[in-house]
Order: C-alpha cells, then structure tokens, then sequence
C-alpha cells in the first residue's frame, strides 16, 4: 500500500443519532484550529454538517472558516458525479445491445445508485486523499449497515435486479451483434467497473445474454 | 477494498444504552468480518452532573454499567467519553466543547 498516512482521513461511523456529526464537526475544526487544510464532508442522505456548522451556502465545498471546508454529498451530487465520470461511456456500451435512451438508462442506474453510492463516495475520498488539496479529511458516514455492504456486492445486485427486467425485455441481440456485445461486456467486467463492484452485475448481465 | 484498510482511521461512535451497546457488537463483528480496526470509540452524552437529582443518578449509574462492560470487552480500543451537555451541540463555540473533550489527552 502505497501511502499508510491513516490519520489523512479520519471516518466516523456508527448508527443513526448518536453524535456522528458532532463528532466529525468537532475533530474537523480541530485540526484546521491547527493550521491544517481540512475538509469535513458528508455522505449521510440525511446530512447534518451545514446544520451544525449553521452554514446556509449551498456551495459545494462551502467555507466554514479559515482552513475549513464542508461538502455534503446526497443522492444528487453522486448522481451528477457518477454521471460526469462514467454516464456516456457506460451508456455507448449500454446502448449497443439495449434499446434505451440516455434518460431512461439514467433512472436506470439511479435506481442502481443507492447500492453503488457508497463504493463510490469511498473512490472519491480515496481520490481526494491522493490529490492532496486538504490535509486532512474527516468523513461523516451514513448509519452505518449502509456503508459496510459495499465491501459486499449482493445487496447492491439486489438492487439492480429489481428494475432489471424491464430493461433486459429491450434487448436487441440478434445473432450477429451477440458476440461482440459480450466481449464487450466481458471488457467491462475487467476494467473500471471492477472497482466498483459491478463486475457481478455485468456478469449477470452476460448470463442473461447466453439464456 | 484496501483504501478503507489501510488508509483510514476509523472512530465509532456510540451511546451508553442498552440498544446502542448491543449494536456495537454487531459493528465490531462486521468491522472484523472485512479486517478494518477501529481504532477509536467515541461514548457520547456521558451524563457527568448529577446535582441533588435522583433521576439523573439513576440514569447516570444505568449509563457506568455500560460504560464498564465496554471498557471490558473492548480494552484494546481507545474509548472517550463525551459528556451531556445542557444545551444543543450547533455552531463552532459548541462544536469547541466537543474538540475540547475528544482531544483532551493531545497536544
């Protein structure tokens, strides 16, 4: 492992209404009271940092004070993040064995979302964690049984599943296009979308294909 | 995912009650199960003032035997005590409280 700084980032977990973000608020402003560019961001969909920090702004990241920054990350701002970094690529290969617009294939993956959320946040945080912008980064987590599944895909494939048939009823394989889309798909499997779990779901997605 | 291994500090935070400490056993559990360390835990609204109430007494000596069966079962983890504090923890003077107790034993 390249860089064990673990003190970088700081993770507060634990269940729902037990001071998480009292705590992460707290240790936030204590290292940037020690000159420490720090950044204190939030993944809870029921974010409650600009609450305790009583900041209105709704920048992202907000200035709290002198060397302190808040984000809050919901469902949006993962959505549009996912979208910037994966959306087009992922729907040109999407696209070419099912017939859906782009609209139709967002909702689909924001239907996904919930369960990649959270693998995503912590790709972001490791991201940030190698820019090096902050010199400290404290995160307030959701409850915790939501953070944890990451490290499992089955419930994210759960979640996938459930919409998954309406899609699958538009595929468009016909016999040529058959081999291609699954080396395609088998591409996929390899690359990015392992590190987001998704290789089952792509898996999946290729059984599918051969029944 | 090695990141969350190997590249953060974890702090689990927790209430001195019976649910709450009954959870923190399913956490640890989960914590074991993908090899991630805790290496903090935060036991928030610790009552501290008792006054002449025995209400407060009460709840306060129920919150001790919490207490003491964690520091027990988890001696190897850092454990800090939050106090309860009379007014709502919202904005930085509140918010210094809090860093004052967490980070009492630093600097």
């Amino acid at each position: 492992m390249p860089d064990t700084n673990k003190d970088y980032v700081t993770m507060f977990a634990g269940k729902g209404g037990v001071g998480k973000t009292t705590c992460a608020g707290a240790t936030a402003l204590h290292y940037a009271s020690l000159g420490e560019a720090t950044l204190v961001i939030s993944t809870d969909p029921t974010p409650s940092l600009s609450h305790i920090f009583n900041v209105k702004d709704k920048q992202k990241p907000t200035k709290v004070l002198e060397g302190l920054y808040l984000a809050e990350l919901g469902i949006e701002e993962v959505k549009e993040m996912w979208d910037r970094k994966f959306g087009k690529e992922v729907y040109e290969v999407f696209s070419s064995f099912v017939s859906v617009n782009y609209e139709e294939f967002v909702d689909f993956v924001a239907s996904i979302l919930p369960g990649i959320r959270d693998e995503f946040m912590i790709d972001y945080i490791r991201e940030l964690s190698l820019e090096r912008k902050y010199q400290r980064i404290v995160w307030d987590t959701a409850p915790l049984g939501q953070t944890l599944h990451l490290l499992k895909t089955p419930a994210m494939l759960r979640e996938h599943l459930k919409p998954a048939p309406r899609i699958y009823s538009k595929l468009k394989l016909g016999k040529e296009t058959k081999k291609p889309v699954l080396d395609i798909i088998k591409g996929w499997e390899n690359s990015i979308w392992c590190s987001y779990g998704l290789s089952k779901v792509w898996s999946k997605i290729r059984h599918c294909c051969h029944t | 995912m090695d990141f969350l291994r190997y590249g953060v500090k974890f702090v689990i935070v927790a209430i001195p009650e019976a649910l709450a400490v009954d959870q923190l056993d399913s956490i640890f559990d989960e914590f074991d199960r993908h090899g991630l360390k805790a290496e903090q835990l935060v036991i928030n609204n610790v009552i501290k003032e008792v006054a002449d109430s025995t209400f407060l007494q009460a709840k306060a000596e129920q919150q001790r035997g919490y207490i003491d069966l964690l520091r027990q079962k988890y001696q190897e983890i850092k454990m800090i005590e939050l106090p309860l504090f009379p007014h709502e923890i919202k904005g930085i003077d509140s918010l210094k409280d809090i860093e004052r107790s967490l980070f009492k034993f630093e600097n």
